[in-house]
């Protein structure tokens, strides 16, 4: 079953000279998978990641995501459908830093608003409770660690139970036991709760641990592996 | 679940003013500063207005009945030929006509019996005469009242600064002088003081009391006493009356009914907005005024809110990048910094009423006492719900305006240059 879907996606920097930086995309992702996305810097795939999440709407071509044509909706739908569907994971875990470690995993969920607060609350603490920071919940994000900000991030990923979380370098961060200990995470996550993962990463060990590998060279995919089916 | 959605905006805007708490309080202070103002201000300004309006319509009736002395415009001549006919008529002159008013008696028995809106009727003679002090003559007028019905009207007793009422009552040929015209004529209580009538009649009244009522034209030229005393100096029966004066239960009502009254009983009606005109427009200039003042300094409050909002904005774009990738739209980004906006003017105008009462209770316990005008010890404040109601009013409404524009702003801040860093 196929969870997201783009078709020829052309995307032009037109500063300072007008640029190419993807040339006609097309890719479709199963529910379930995870995808990585390697390549040298500045082949495209940032960019495309963040085509993919619809916060760049700035492109040409199709995307479609559960079954939902997302190519030109407005800002307030995409917002909305990004609170439902989509969980996000940065390099720079980007917590809100003067709110405690619950209040950010909360927030994604009350702003949803499809289920009441004190059920929200018992699986924000649940998942807190699987990354192994619980006992941080109360406190403000910016007296956490590296470390453990990044956990939190994923627990705020999960909150609304998105069907694709999407990471840009969400290990990019991180030292190499935090490393495993995220990556390990992210593929319980496809495992168990049968959501899908898409993450842009340049490092080879971490994208060895994902079911398929897409690779990107000027802005065009010049390959891909398939690691597990 | 757009309840569910303000939850979050709360919580979102308390814990960013939180976050820079000296930020928040200081542009909030500006507004309080405004609204304080504005309350003490405005509420001096009225306590101002009304103390003078007291004082005026202490002497003035709301509506005054009399008969207007003029010249016909058509002649009997004119009026016996008609129109076609060419009348000249050399040095047309007033006859002789009556001050009185026409049927006085019965006119004031209608009013008292029929008409529910009046609270109270006072007959009046007046008279111009000449106050004699040695060889100067000190030209004023003699006013004859219902003594007992004009104290209950014009609370008589209480501008009186020497003497009292019952004196001017039970002294024969007892007056009631107006304090300037003491002053300039140096009598006191007591004191004898001859009239001179422009008919020539002379008569030695006796000081009885002395009246302030904090306007120099009654002050200083004019004198009380009773209906009786001067019906007799002028030689006219007990129906000859000058003026009617009447106070009703809505003064605001005295245009229509002042109208109403002329067409009713065949005389000239006078209102006091009329009578006052002046100086009812020199309250509107000073409202207009306290209102100009109120309104800049709650324009340099507005700046203050847009300027902090605006560095708070800056400061805070990946905060609203990382909300805009959380499934929080354009539309919530606005509203949680017009919320922002909108708590700083709410607690700087709660504030702000809580100063200017405070300044408001400060400014009525200044005492300020002057002898021309009577019955003031402190400066005048008047305390009204409305003011208060007005300023909080105000304090959001600014604070919403300062508001849109950061509120616009962030909501398009394009979430993709941010958090690629």
């Amino acid at each position: 079953m196929t969870i997201l879907d783009a078709r020829d996606i052309v995307k032009i920097f037109p500063e300072p000279v007008p640029f190419q930086v993807l040339r006609g995309i097309s890719l479709t992702i199963a529910r379930g998978e995870f995808v990585s996305i390697v390549g040298k810097s500045g082949c495209g795939k940032s960019t495309l990641l963040y085509v993919l999440s619809t916060l760049d709407t700035d492109y040409r071509g199709t995307l479609t995501i559960a079954d939902t044509v997302v190519t030109g909706k407005d800002q307030d739908f995409l917002a909305h459908f990004r609170g439902e569907h989509i969980g996000f994971i940065f390099q720079f875990h980007f917590l809100l830093q003067e709110f405690t470690i619950l209040d950010n995993v909360l927030l994604p969920a009350l702003k949803l608003g499809k289920e009441p607060p004190d059920r929200v609350r018992d699986r924000a603490m649940g998942l807190l409770e699987r990354m192994g920071i619980a006992d941080c919940a109360h406190r403000p994000a910016k007296q956490l660690s590296g470390g453990q900000q990044q956990r939190a991030a994923i627990a705020r990923a999960l909150i609304n139970q998105p069907a694709l979380v999407i990471g840009d370098e969400p290990t990019g961060n991180l030292d190499s036991e935090n490393t495993a200990a995220v990556l390990d995470l992210l593929s319980s996550i496809c495992r168990d709760m049968g959501q899908t993962v898409v993450i842009v990463t340049h490092d080879r060990e971490v994208a060895a641990r994902s079911d398929r590998i897409l690779t990107m060279a000027d802005g065009r995919i010049i390959g891909q592996e398939r690691r597990r089916p | 679940m757009v309840h569910s959605a303000w939850i979050v905006y709360a919580r979102i805007i308390a814990t960013h003013l939180r976050s820079r708490r000296r930020q928040t309080i200081l542009s909030a202070l500006g507004i309080t500063f405004g609204i304080s103002f504005y309350v003490a201000m405005v509420s001096f300004m009225s306590g101002v207005n009304e103390f003078l309006e007291d004082i005026m319509l202490s002497a003035t009736p709301h509506v005054r009945l009399y008969n207007d002395v003029t010249l016909d415009s058509v002649t009997i001549a004119q009026r016996w030929f008609g129109r076609s006919a060419m009348v000249v008529v050399y040095h047309p002159k007033v006859a002789e006509r009556s001050r009185a008013i026409r049927n006085a008696p019965e006119i004031l028995a209608t009013l008292k019996r029929q008409h529910q809106e009046i609270l109270g009727i006072s007959p009046r003679v007046t008279a111009q005469i000449y106050y004699t002090q040695g060889t100067t003559e000190v030209p004023g007028s003699l006013v004859g009242v219902d003594l007992v019905e004009e104290n209950k009207l014009f609370a008589l007793s209480s501008k009186i600064t020497a003497g009292s009422l019952r004196a001017v009552l039970t002294t024969d040929d007892g007056i009631m002088l107006g304090g300037g015209l003491a002053d300039k004529l140096n009598v006191r209580v007591g004191d004898r003081l001859p009239v001179t009538l422009p008919s020539g009649t002379r008569r030695l009244m006796t000081v009885a009391a002395i009246v302030r009522f904090g306007i120099a034209q009654i002050d200083n030229a004019q004198s009380y006493t009773t209906l009786k005393t001067v019906q007799r100096l002028l030689g006219k029966d007990q129906r000859y009356i000058t003026d009617i004066y009447i106070k009703l239960r809505d003064r605001d009502d005295a245009p229509r009914l002042a109208a109403l009254y002329a067409r009713l009983f065949g005389c000239s009606a006078e209102d006091w907005q009329t009578f006052n005109a002046t100086i009812l427009v020199s309250f509107t200039i000073r409202n207009i005024l306290t209102y100009a003042v109120s309104i800049s300094m709650l324009i340099v409050a507005g700046f203050g809110i847009y300027n902090i909002l605006t560095m708070m904005i800056l400061e805070k774009l990946k905060d609203i990048a990382i909300l805009k990738a959380m499934g929080f739209g354009q539309r919530d980004i606005r509203a949680i910094v017009l919320g922002q906006s909108l708590a700083l003017g709410i607690a700087g105008g709660v504030a702000g009423l809580v100063v200017g009462f405070l300044m408001s209770l400060g400014i009525s316990r200044v005492p300020f006492r002057n002898e021309f005008l009577p019955g003031m010890e402190y400066l005048p404040v008047k305390f009204s719900l409305l003011y208060y109601a007005v300023a909080i009013v105000f304090a959001l409404g600014s604070a919403a305006v300062a508001g849109i524009f950061p509120a616009r702003r962030a909501a398009r801040v394009d979430p993709v240059s941010i958090l690629r860093g």
